[in-house]
C-alpha cells in the first residue's frame, strides 16, 4: 500500500516552543489517521503545512506521492479541506459559496450539493451571516466532500454539530472510506477519533510521542483500578510499583492505573487483604489525560 | 452573595479608537501646519504678498465653492485654511464619525461582541453610555490635536491662530457629533453596519453639497437646513465669520436628538435585530444546489460581482462630479476674465491661450483623486478578505497564489476601467450640459492614464495587504496617497525642485487630457503596478514562513 502523506522531518518553530517539530509521519492511503493533542500542541499548524498554507523551516512533506511545496495545486485537487477557523461570508448565502468553490474546482455535480445539503440539514438560500454556529460548520463540511475528495483534511470536523448531525458526518466519512479515501482528521474529541480512526498520532508540544492503532495504544493495557483491602496501605511503596501511577491512597481504598501486568501490585494487595477490586480498561481520552495531564478540551 | 459591579468599557472603547483619532487628529493638523506656512511662502514670492495672491487666487476659488463652500478672506492665513483643508477636514470629521456611529453598537452586535458584554453584566443603556462616551473623548483628541497643529502651523506662517481656531474646530467636533449620531441612528434600521455607515455617509456627502451650493437652488433652497454642514459655514471663524452659536445650537440640538432617538430604538429593539421590520413569511427549507448560469471559474469575475452596488455608487458618483466639474468650466472661464488680474496675466504667461480643455484638465485632477479613493476601498476589501481568511479558503482549493494575485491585478485593471470610463461619459455629459466641444482623444489619454493610476496604486495595495494582512493595508495604501498628495502640493507652492514630488503617483498622472504623460511617468506607474504583484507574490511567500 502506498503512502497518503508522508512527512519527513517536518519542522515549523513559532518560538517559545510552539509550532511542530520533527514531525516523522506516513499514513497509508485509504487509512483513516486521527491526530489528537490538547490545544496548542500543533495540530492545526501540521495540516496548514500538509496544505502549503504555511511552509516549514525544516523538512519536507508528500501528499499522495507529490510534493507539497512544488504540486500544491495538483494536490489540492485532489484533496478536500475542512479549516479549523471558518472562513466569513456575512452576505453571501450558503448556495453562492459552495457555487464559488466548486466553480475554482471546475464545477462538481450538482446533486451530489443538493444531498449533502439535505443530510445536514442545511437551507442553503440562507445568508452565512444568519447561520448557526453548527450551521456555518456544515457549509464547511459540504464543500470539503462535495467533489468526493481522495484525501479529507479535518480540522476540528464537529465543532458545533448536534449529535444527530455528528452521526451524518460519521456516515459520509464511512461511504469515503468505502470508495478509498484517505482520512486524516484532527481533532481533541476523543470518542470520536476513537471510533472513526485505525491509527492514531498523538501530539504534544509539537511533538509526535506515539503513533499507532487503538490496539498498539492500548498495548500496555492501562487499567484503572479501584481496590479496598483490610488493613492500611503504604502509598510511598505503592508508587514504586512497576507499571503504577496515579496512586491515590485514602485509609483502605486505592485508587491507581497499572499499565501492562496487574502481578506485582496484587502481590502487595493481597496480603493487605482485598475487600473490592475493580479494573476497567482505560479509554483513549483517559489514557491521553493520564499520560500528558491535560483534559481534552472541547 | 453580592457579586461585584461590572465595569464600564468606556476606557477598553477609548482605546480601540486609538489608530483612528491619531491618525484622523495629526492627518487634520498636518494638512493646516503644512498649508499655513505653504501659503505664507507663495504669498512672498509675489510683489503684492498675501494681498495679491489672495487676489488672483479668488476667482479660482470661487469657480470651486461648491467644493469648499463660501470663500473669504484669503488674504489671511485664517482664511485661506478655512478654504483650503478645514472643508475636507469637516467632510471627513463628520464621515468617519458616522461610520464609528453604525459601529459602536450595531458593529459589535454583528461581531457578536454585544452578547458578551451583555452577559458580563452591563446593560443596554452602559453599553450605550461606554461606547458613545468613548467616542466623544476620541473625538476630542482628534479636534484637539487639529487645533493645536492649526495654531502650531499659524505660528510657523508668523500669525496667531489661537483664537479664530477654537471656533472652527468647535464647529468641526459638533458636525462630527452630528455625523456620529446619524449613524447611529441610521444602523438602528440596518442588520449590517457596512450598509448604515453607506447610507449614512451617501447622506452626509449630498448634504456637503448641498450646503456648498445653497445659494444656487432655487426652490430646493430649503434643503440647506438638513445639512449640518450649513451651520458648520456659520462659524468659519479662521475666516474672520463671527461664531454663530445659535447654528452651533441647532448642531448641539440635532447630535442630541439622533443619539436619543437612537438609544430610544435600540433600547425597544431586539439583538440582532431592527427596529422596522417587513411583513414576516415562512419559506419553506430549499436544500437544492442550483450553480450558477454564467460559470465563475475566474476569481476576478466573482470579487467584481460581489460588489455590484459599490462600484456602481462609486462609478454614479465619480461620473456625477466629473459631469459637474466639466458643466462649470465655461462659468469659471468667465469669472476669471472678468475678475481673474493678476491670475490671468500669470496664466496668461504661461499658456498661450485659456481653453475650456486647460480648465478640464485642471478638473480632471480631482477625478484622479477621487478614483484613488475607489483603489483605497478596494484595498479595505482585500484586506478583509485576508483577516476573515477567505483568502485561506481560496488557498486550499486548487487555486495558487500566484493565480490569486494575478487575478488581483485583473480586478484593479477591470475596476479602473469602469471608473475611467465614468470620468469619460460624466465629463462628456458635463460639456453638453456646458455647451462646448470636447477632445475625445484627451479623453481617451484620461481614460488610460486613470486605469494606469489605478494598477500603480493597485500594486502598492496589493504589498500592503500581503504584508499586514490587516484593515493596517488600508490605512498604509491611504497613507501612502496622502504623501503622494503633499508632494505635489506642497512641491508647487514652495517651488521645490521636480524631483521632490516625482515619486508622487499624482505627479506622474499629470495632464492626460491636454497631452500623454511623459513616458517616464508612464513606466512608473505601470511598474508600481507591476512591481507591486511581483512585491506581493514574494510577500505572501514570506509571509507563509512567518505567519501563525
Amino acid at each position: 500500500m502506498t503512502s497518503a502523506i508522508n512527512t519527513e522531518g517536518l519542522t515549523k518553530d513559532y518560538g517559545q516552543h510552539r509550532g511542530i517539530f520533527d514531525l516523522n509521519l506516513e499514513v497509508r492511503e485509504g487509512e483513516a489517521f486521527g491526530f489528537i493533542g490538547p490545544n496548542g500542541a500543533g495540530k492545526t499548524t501540521t495540516l496548514r503545512l500538509l496544505m502549503d498554507l504555511i511552509r516549514p523551516d525544516h523538512g519536507r512533506a508528500s501528499i499522495l506521492g507529490m510534493d507539497t511545496q512544488r504540486d500544491g495545486v495538483k494536490i489540492r485537487r485532489l484533496t478536500g479541506y475542512l479549516p479549523g477557523e471558518s472562513p466569513e461570508y456575512p452576505n453571501h448565502t450558503g448556495e453562492r459559496i459552495i457555487d464559488l468553490l466548486a466553480h475554482l474546482r471546475g464545477g462538481v455535480d450538482p446533486r451530489r450539493v443538493t444531498d449533502l445539503a439535505k443530510r445536514f440539514d442545511l437551507d442553503l438560500h440562507r445568508k452565512y451571516r444568519t447561520y448557526s454556529h453548527g450551521n456555518k460548520q456544515k457549509v464547511w463540511l459540504i464543500q470539503a466532500f462535495m467533489h468526493d475528495p481522495q484525501l479529507l483534511f479535518l480540522d476540528e470536523p464537529t465543532t458545533g454539530l448536534d449529535p444527530l448531525m455528528q452521526q451524518t458526518f460519521r456516515e459520509l466519512i464511512k461511504e469515503a472510506r468505502e470508495r478509498g479515501a484517505t482520512i486524516f482528521l484532527s481533532s481533541h474529541v476523543l470518542p470520536e477519533v476513537q471510533e472513526i480512526c485505525d491509527r492514531i498520532g498523538v501530539v504534544h508540544d509539537g511533538s509526535l510521542r506515539q503513533v499507532g492503532t487503538m490496539d498498539e495504544l492500548r498495548i500496555s493495557h492501562v487499567h484503572r483500578v479501584d481496590a479496598t483491602v483490610a488493613t492500611a496501605l503504604d502509598a510511598a511503596r505503592l508508587t514504586k510499583i512497576p507499571g503504577v501511577a496515579s496512586v491515590l491512597v485514602s485509609d483502605h481504598h486505592l485508587q491507581c492505573t497499572v499499565t501492562g501486568t496487574m502481578e506485582p501490585l496484587l502481590e502487595v494487595l493481597l496480603p493487605a487483604g482485598v475487600v473490592t477490586l475493580d479494573s476497567t480498561e482505560m479509554s483513549l481520552e483517559e489514557i491521553f489525560l493520564a499520560q500528558y495531564g491535560q483534559p481534552a478540551q472541547p | 452573595m453580592d457579586s461585584p459591579r461590572s465595569r464600564s468599557l468606556a476606557p477598553w472603547a477609548f482605546r480601540s479608537h486609538l489608530v483612528g483619532m491619531l491618525a484622523f487628529g495629526l492627518g487634520f493638523g498636518a494638512s493646516a501646519a503644512i498649508l499655513a506656512p505653504s501659503y505664507v511662502a507663495a504669498a512672498k514670492a509675489l510683489a503684492g504678498g498675501l494681498q495679491a495672491l489672495a487676489a488672483a487666487a479668488l476667482p479660482v476659488a470661487q469657480s470651486f465653492e461648491f467644493l469648499t463652500g463660501p470663500v473669504d478672506r484669503l488674504d489671511t492665513v485664517g482664511g485661506y485654511l478655512s478654504y483650503k483643508t478645514y472643508p475636507d477636514i469637516a467632510l471627513l470629521m463628520a464621515i468617519y464619525a458616522a461610520i464609528q456611529g453604525t459601529q459602536v453598537i450595531r458593529g459589535s452586535e454583528t461581531k457578536g461582541v454585544f452578547d458578551l458584554w451583555f452577559a458580563a453584566g452591563r446593560t443596554r443603556t452602559a453599553i450605550f453610555r461606554d461606547r458613545v462616551s468613548a467616542f466623544v473623548g476620541a473625538l476630542t483628541v482628534i479636534v484637539a490635536l487639529t487645533y493645536v497643529l492649526t495654531v502650531a502651523g499659524g505660528a510657523l506662517a508668523g500669525v496667531s491662530l489661537a483664537g479664530p481656531a477654537l471656533g472652527q474646530c468647535a464647529a468641526v467636533a459638533l458636525v462630527g457629533l452630528v455625523g456620529f449620531g446619524f449613524g447611529l441612528l441610521v444602523s438602528q434600521f440596518f442588520t449590517a453596519a457596512r450598509t448604515a455607515a453607506g447610507v449614512t455617509c451617501a447622506y452626509l456627502v449630498a448634504s456637503f453639497f448641498i450646503a456648498n451650493l445653497s445659494n444656487d437652488l432655487g426652490a430646493l433652497t430649503f434643503l440647506r437646513y438638513l445639512s449640518p454642514f450649513y451651520y458648520y459655514i456659520q462659524a468659519r471663524t479662521l475666516a474672520g465669520t463671527p461664531f454663530d452659536v445659535a447654528a452651533m445650537a441647532v448642531l448641539v440640538v440635532g447630535a442630541l436628538a439622533a443619539g436619543c432617538a437612537a438609544l430610544w430604538l435600540y433600547l425597544h429593539r431586539d439583538s440582532e435585530g431592527v427596529s422596522v421590520t417587513g411583513s414576516r413569511h415562512t419559506r419553506p427549507v430549499d436544500y437544492t444546489f442550483r450553480p450558477s448560469v454564467v460559470s465563475r471559474r475566474d476569481l476576478w469575475l466573482n470579487w467584481i460581482a460581489e460588489q455590484p452596488l459599490g462600484v456602481a455608487s462609486w462609478a454614479i458618483g465619480i461620473g456625477a462630479f466629473t459631469a459637474v466639474e466639466a458643466a462649470v468650466v465655461p462659468s469659471a472661464i468667465r469669472l476669471v476674465d472678468n475678475t481673474g488680474g493678476q491670475l490671468k496675466q500669470v496664466l496668461a504667461r504661461h499658456l498661450a491661450e485659456l481653453t475650456p480643455n486647460q480648465y478640464l484638465s485642471f478638473f480632471m485632477t480631482f477625478a484622479a483623486l477621487l478614483a484613488a479613493g475607489f483603489m483605497v476601498a478596494q484595498v479595505a476589501r482585500w484586506a478583509s478578505d485576508a483577516s476573515q481568511h477567505r483568502v485561506e479558503v481560496m488557498l486550499t482549493q486548487p487555486v495558487s497564489m500566484w493565480r490569486l494575485l494575478v487575478e488581483r491585478a485583473v480586478t484593479v485593471l477591470v475596476l479602473a476601467a469602469v471608473i475611467g470610463l465614468a470620468v469619460v461619459v460624466g465629463t462628456w455629459i458635463g460639456t453638453l450640459i456646458g455647451g462646448y466641444s470636447v477632445s475625445f482623444a484627451g479623453l481617451l489619454r484620461t481614460f488610460l492614464d486613470i486605469v494606469l493610476l489605478n494598477f500603480a496604486i493597485g500594486g502598492v495595495g496589493l504589498v500592503a495587504t500581503a504584508v499586514f494582512r490587516s484593515a493596517a493595508a488600508t490605512g498604509v495604501t491611504g497613507g501612502f496617497l496622502v504623501v503622494c498628495f503633499f508632494l505635489t502640493t506642497v512641491a508647487g507652492l514652495l517651488s521645490l525642485p521636480s524631483w521632490t514630488s516625482r515619486p508622487s503617483v499624482f505627479d506622474a498622472f499629470g495632464s492626460p487630457y491636454l497631452s500623454m504623460p511623459l513616458t517616464g511617468s508612464l513606466i512608473y506607474l505601470v511598474a508600481l503596478g507591476g512591481i507591486g504583484v511581483l512585491v506581493a507574490y514574494i510577500a505572501m511567500r514570506r509571509g507563509m514562513r512567518i505567519a501563525v
